[in-house]
């Protein structure tokens, strides 16, 4: 029977083992990974399955099974961090990943998986082929009077107990450059005509985001000269992002995805110019992105490139 | 051969426990069920005098035990959660970290659920952002990797070290 005061202080790594995955799995991603450094034994418990299993999103397995091309993982923890960069799912229409540190989802919808009022006429909007972008098609909008862009997306799939943030990210367009534009399965090469952005001076954009449990948000911005203006039509300024090589992302709105709910959960997602009347034309749209709003709000303005 | 005690004798009934340093602790009957351990002991040897042995629990730590248990007991229908939460965090707030590890082995042992998940949960918090250096301070962690293992995990673990 050993004495109180001689016996050695207790330190992480001699708490049993189910004790010390609830502790861990109670933490971050990045906590985790911090503690493995310690010693071996916090190594050892850092690497095991359930906790990873309990950083990956609850839905992780409906996600896989729609991945394009399957994952090959050999733990949790590999799983994990193979996430982290973006997989394309739903036949290439939507992306997702987890932020790394908190293994919160997030998803970035291509053009082709959202309405586009207008968008199989090749009259008034354009699918096109740029390097560097998140999908194989963007969408170039012409020219339309009516210019209006919905998308709708499964709630279940997001990390719940937190806020996420909707955006669309588009551009207005710069110098000409050579796109390579989809006419049906063929793709051409083109040097376009430079293609000025037109008619976003005259009434500012609108943006929504309407969930099905009854949350609303909507606001308005000029996507050119932004500064201006738009409480006089009864709007709220929308917030936007300068995210680097000219193109914005505007962020429709924000909701909080509840813990514990059953019931279908959908959030709907609004942008359009319907009232001027006035041709617009010469912008890019690459997609929405739906991410935690603590991302949103860490990022500083990226000046243009 | 025991029976479990029927209502009024479990209202009546004191159940005695002793502690690795031979203390003897007495407790009302409805606290100590907070413990499964000592329920399933108990309906083994009924309502009994002789102090059930804790082999490994010192005085120190099964005083808390049962300082937690006795507020959770009397907190059941009448204090509101957002109290009892309150109370929960008061008892962990400065504990040093050798009570809170002793602790968790001690409920772990004696199968008090929601005392574990406090425990779990307030170390869980002493962990969250905090860099390897502090870990390794409050925790009282050796290092016992080889200069190559260790290299080799912090490479693995880089992102996680940057502010």
């Amino acid at each position: 029977m050993g004495d109180d005061l001689n016996e050695a202080l207790l330190t992480m790594s001699d708490l049993p083992e189910n004790c010390l995955s609830r502790v861990l799995e109670l933490t971050t991603p990045k906590d985790v990974c911090r503690v493995s450094v310690l010693c071996r034994a916090l190594k050892f418990a850092g690497n095991s399955n359930c906790v990873w299993e309990k950083m990956l999103p609850p839905h992780h397995r409906d996600l896989l099974a729609r991945a394009c091309n399957p994952l090959q993982f050999n733990s949790k923890k590999e799983l994990y961090f193979s996430l982290c960069e973006p997989v394309s799912i739903d036949k290439g229409t939507k992306k997702f990943w987890l932020d790394k540190a908190t293994g919160k989802a997030c998803f970035m919808l291509s053009p082709r998986d959202l309405a586009i009022t207008w968008g199989g006429d090749d009259r008034y909007w354009h699918w096109i082929s740029r390097d560097g972008s998140s999908f194989e098609d963007i969408a170039e909008l012409i020219a339309v009077c009516w210019f209006e862009v919905q998308g709708v997306f499964d709630c279940k799939l997001l990390s719940p107990g937190i806020a996420y943030t909707v955006s669309f990210k588009l551009k207005l367009n710069g110098p000409a450059s050579n796109h390579r534009r989809r006419l049906g399965t063929m793709i051409h090469a083109f040097h376009m005509n430079h293609r000025s952005p037109y008619g976003w001076d005259i009434k500012p954009v609108k943006f929504s985001v309407t969930t099905s449990w009854g949350h609303q948000q909507q606001s308005a911005r000029f996507l050119r000269n932004t500064e201006n203006p738009v409480d006089n039509e009864g709007y709220q300024m929308t917030s936007f992002r300068h995210v680097g090589k000219g193109w914005m992302e505007f962020d429709a709105g924000e909701f909080f995805v509840e813990e514990n709910e059953d019931g279908p959960k959908e959030v709907k997602f609004y942008m359009n110019e319907l009232i001027g009347g006035d041709w617009k034309g010469g912008l890019l749209l690459e997609g929405v992105k739906i991410q935690p709003s603590y991302l949103v709000t860490e990022r500083h303005n990226v000046r243009e490139e | 051969m025991a029976e479990l005690p029927n209502t009024t004798m479990a209202n009546e009934c004191k159940v005695k426990l002793k502690s690795k340093d031979d203390k003897i602790f007495e407790v009302e009957y409805a606290v100590a069920m907070q413990s499964q351990t000592l329920k399933n002991a108990l309906a083994h040897t009924g309502c009994t005098d002789t102090a059930l042995p804790l082999h490994d629990i010192s005085s120190q730590i099964l005083a808390k035990v049962i300082e937690y248990c006795e507020y959770h007991v009397n907190a059941a229908n009448t204090i509101s959660e957002k109290d009892v939460k309150t109370w929960d965090e008061e008892l962990v707030k400065h504990m040093d970290q050798d009570t809170l590890f002793r602790l968790i082995v001690a409920a772990k042992y004696l199968e008090i659920h929601n005392l574990v998940d406090l425990m779990c949960k307030t170390i869980a918090d002493r962990i969250k952002d905090k860099s390897v250096e502090e870990l390794r301070e409050i925790f009282h962690v050796q290092n016992d990797f080889t200069p190559e293992e260790e290299e080799q995990v912090r490479r693995e673990t880089k992102w996680a070290h940057g502010e």
